[in-house]
């Protein structure tokens, strides 16, 4: 797949105060694809953000958007952006309608059946005419959408999207976002430190640590490479871990009337198959995915994630 | 250029679909009425021969300078002004008219003209940066340059429109309390040793004029300050420090010469009205306009430079 990149991150250093903030960060992404930016707090996403944006300068490197480089062309880079960049602050005192006038007068080519357009992509037609300072959260995040979404950006950046939803909130939102890549072809940029929430949403994710980018991976790729806790609900208990003994890196656990092993993904059918030769009776088998963040906590040398 | 128009609409929405603005003019009209209704309630009655009071003034104080209670040159101005309203047969302007009105909400509510806009002006940017909002503002197509510009032209039209509302309030109010007539009130002034005459409702609307330049002057300061601080308090309460402290620090200054290259020395403009001097001897209108533009300039610079050049981290 040799498609252009949407945003080209080029060797991109951020110094501030003689302390270098970013280092030589690199990477790209691709139209159609979301990528997640993960990394602990401090590390540097929010500054990278800013600096894709143009809210931050950049010490040296370049950020390329479709081809446009933020720090000599910022129009022409921001037209293809949409963002919101931490929580969705809008003008309180406003309706959510006046709001998106407001940011659909500074874009090119949004009339009044695209801001109508947008309001009904993200459900928010009937509250629209309220002012923003009754929207709960929720509303607020959709509404911070639609304002990115209103002048059909190519790139849609979003700084901890689910910060402060509930968890209905969450998968609709999560929902959503793929739904603008898969259909759209957006590229869509996503930053979160919740692992679990990255790994459903995202097609890559980017670690970053310190200022520096530690590797992108698929998410599928970490996956599958990776080991994962499995708990075995069979009969009986004493017999099944003796069968499971030589599987795995360690020693199976019993708890709770279950089995606990460390297994890859594909030692999971060898693992069933073995126990039912043994004419163990299985109730279930449930894989428990925490690889994500077990390979986030090697890559970033199992410092705090948080 | 249509783009550059909506920024600024956008900016007039902002601040005119906020309550403050509204609770301005409420304050401001409020005020109007007020004094309007005091004039009118205290008003002398004016229903005598106003030639037979002014002769009757003449005499008692040409006979107090006799006496020795006041010095004959502290009257000298007093005496001559009256005597040439005799002797032009120029009525003395009543307080209870229309145009003697106008003059005094000019002088007396002219500072609440620079409160408003202080406040106006010193939120500007600054509540972009409280709010967060700055972070959608500049993460669209338009630079950083005409989102702080549409600014600066936004508060320069709200700056019109205060003066606007000020001077037709009052005109309204005076004209519903006094009557609409006596537009060609004139008052009479020493200037230079001579007497000279001019017409009250114009010199009025002059010095709303010149009043204007004043407003805009701190009005820019403001703007400045919410800028470079992007804070509004900080903003709001150092330009109104500076509004009401400056001029009488820079006035204690004026007797030196130097004196006169401070700013404060120089936004008042009605001082080369006739009639008035100058803080310091031998400034020109010319010489504070200039001294007034060079400030501008270097103050617009930063406040600019500032803006287009540092990292948003709010």
């Amino acid at each position: 797949m040799q498609k252009q990149p949407a945003v080209e991150i080029k060797q991109v250093t951020k110094v501030i105060r003689g302390r270098k903030i970013i280092d030589r960060v690199n990477f790209s992404i691709y139209p159609g694809e979301v990528f997640g930016f993960l990394g602990p707090n401090g590390a540097g996403k929010t500054t990278t953000i800013r600096m894709i944006v143009g809210l931050m300068g950049i010490t040296d490197g370049d950020i390329l958007i479709k081809g446009n480089s933020i720090k000599t062309s910022h129009g022409a880079a921001m037209k293809h952006i949409g963002a919101i960049v931490e929580n969705p602050e809008m003008y309180k005192y406003l309706s959510g309608y006046l709001n998106l006038v407001h940011f659909a007068r500074m874009s090119d080519g949004v009339d009044k059946k695209r801001i109508d357009e947008v309001i009904e992509l993200v459900g928010l037609k009937n509250r629209i005419n309220d002012k923003v300072k009754t929207y709960s959260l929720g509303m607020r995040q959709r509404l911070g959408i639609a304002q990115a979404l209103l002048h059909r950006p190519d790139v849609l950046i979003l700084d901890e999207p689910t910060n402060g939803l509930d968890p209905a909130g969450i998968r609709e939102m999560r929902h959503y976002i793929r739904n603008l890549a898969e259909k759209e072809g957006l590229a869509v940029i996503v930053s979160s430190h919740l692992l679990s929430e990255m790994e459903l949403m995202c097609d890559r994710i980017g670690v970053l640590q310190q200022g520096k980018m530690l590797g992108v991976q698929q998410v599928h790729e970490m996956s599958s490479e990776q080991t994962q806790m499995v708990s075995f609900q069979v009969e009986p208990l004493e017999q099944a871990a003796i069968v499971l003994r030589d599987m795995g890196s360690k020693k199976p656990e019993i708890k709770d009337k279950q089995i606990i092993i460390e297994l890859t993904r594909d030692e999971i059918p060898a693992a069933a198959a073995k126990l039912a030769k043994e004419a163990i009776s299985i109730y279930g088998i449930q894989a428990e995915t925490k690889t994500l963040e077990d390979t986030f906590l090697e890559l970033t040398g199992g410092k705090e994630i948080v | 250029m249509s783009k550059f128009i909506g920024l600024v609409q956008n900016e007039h929405m902002k601040t005119f679909r906020r309550l403050s603005t509204w609770i301005m003019f409420g304050i401001a009209a409020a005020l109007l009425i007020t004094i309007a209704a005091f004039t009118a309630y205290y008003a002398e009655d004016s229903s005598g021969d106003w030639r037979a009071d002014t002769e009757q003034q003449i005499q008692d104080l040409q006979k107090q300078v006799e006496d020795g209670d006041v010095e004959a040159a502290a009257v000298q101005q007093d005496l001559a002004t009256m005597q040439y309203q005799l002797d032009q047969d120029i009525a003395p302007v009543q307080s209870d008219s229309l145009a003697a009105y106008m003059e005094s909400v000019m002088y007396y509510c002219a500072p609440f003209l620079i409160l408003f806009i202080a406040i106006i002006a010193g939120g500007l940017v600054s509540t972009e940066f409280g709010t967060g909002t700055i972070k959608l503002l500049l993460t669209k197509t338009p630079s950083r340059f005409s989102v702080l510009t549409s600014k600066y032209v936004s508060m320069f039209i709200t700056t019109v429109i205060f003066f606007v509302f000020f001077i037709g309030f009052s005109f309204v109010v005076g004209g519903i309390f006094f009557g609409f007539n006596g537009f060609d009130a004139k008052s009479v002034i020493f200037d230079n040793g001579e007497t000279v005459t001019n017409n009250l409702l114009a010199s009025t609307i002059r010095d709303y004029g010149l009043y204007f330049v004043q407003t805009l002057i701190y009005a820019t300061i403001a703007f400045a300050l919410s800028t470079i601080f992007r804070n509004t308090a900080l903003a709001i309460g150092f330009s109104i420090f500076i509004s009401m402290f400056f001029p009488t620090i820079s006035f204690i200054l004026s007797r030196y010469d130097w004196s006169k290259y401070i700013l404060f020395n120089n936004v008042d403009l009605t001082v080369y009205n006739p009639g008035n001097v100058p803080v310091v001897d031998g400034m020109t209108l010319g010489f504070s306009v200039a001294v007034m533009a060079i400030y501008f300039v270097v103050i617009t610079v930063i406040t600019w430079f500032s803006f287009m050049k540092r990292d948003v981290t709010a």
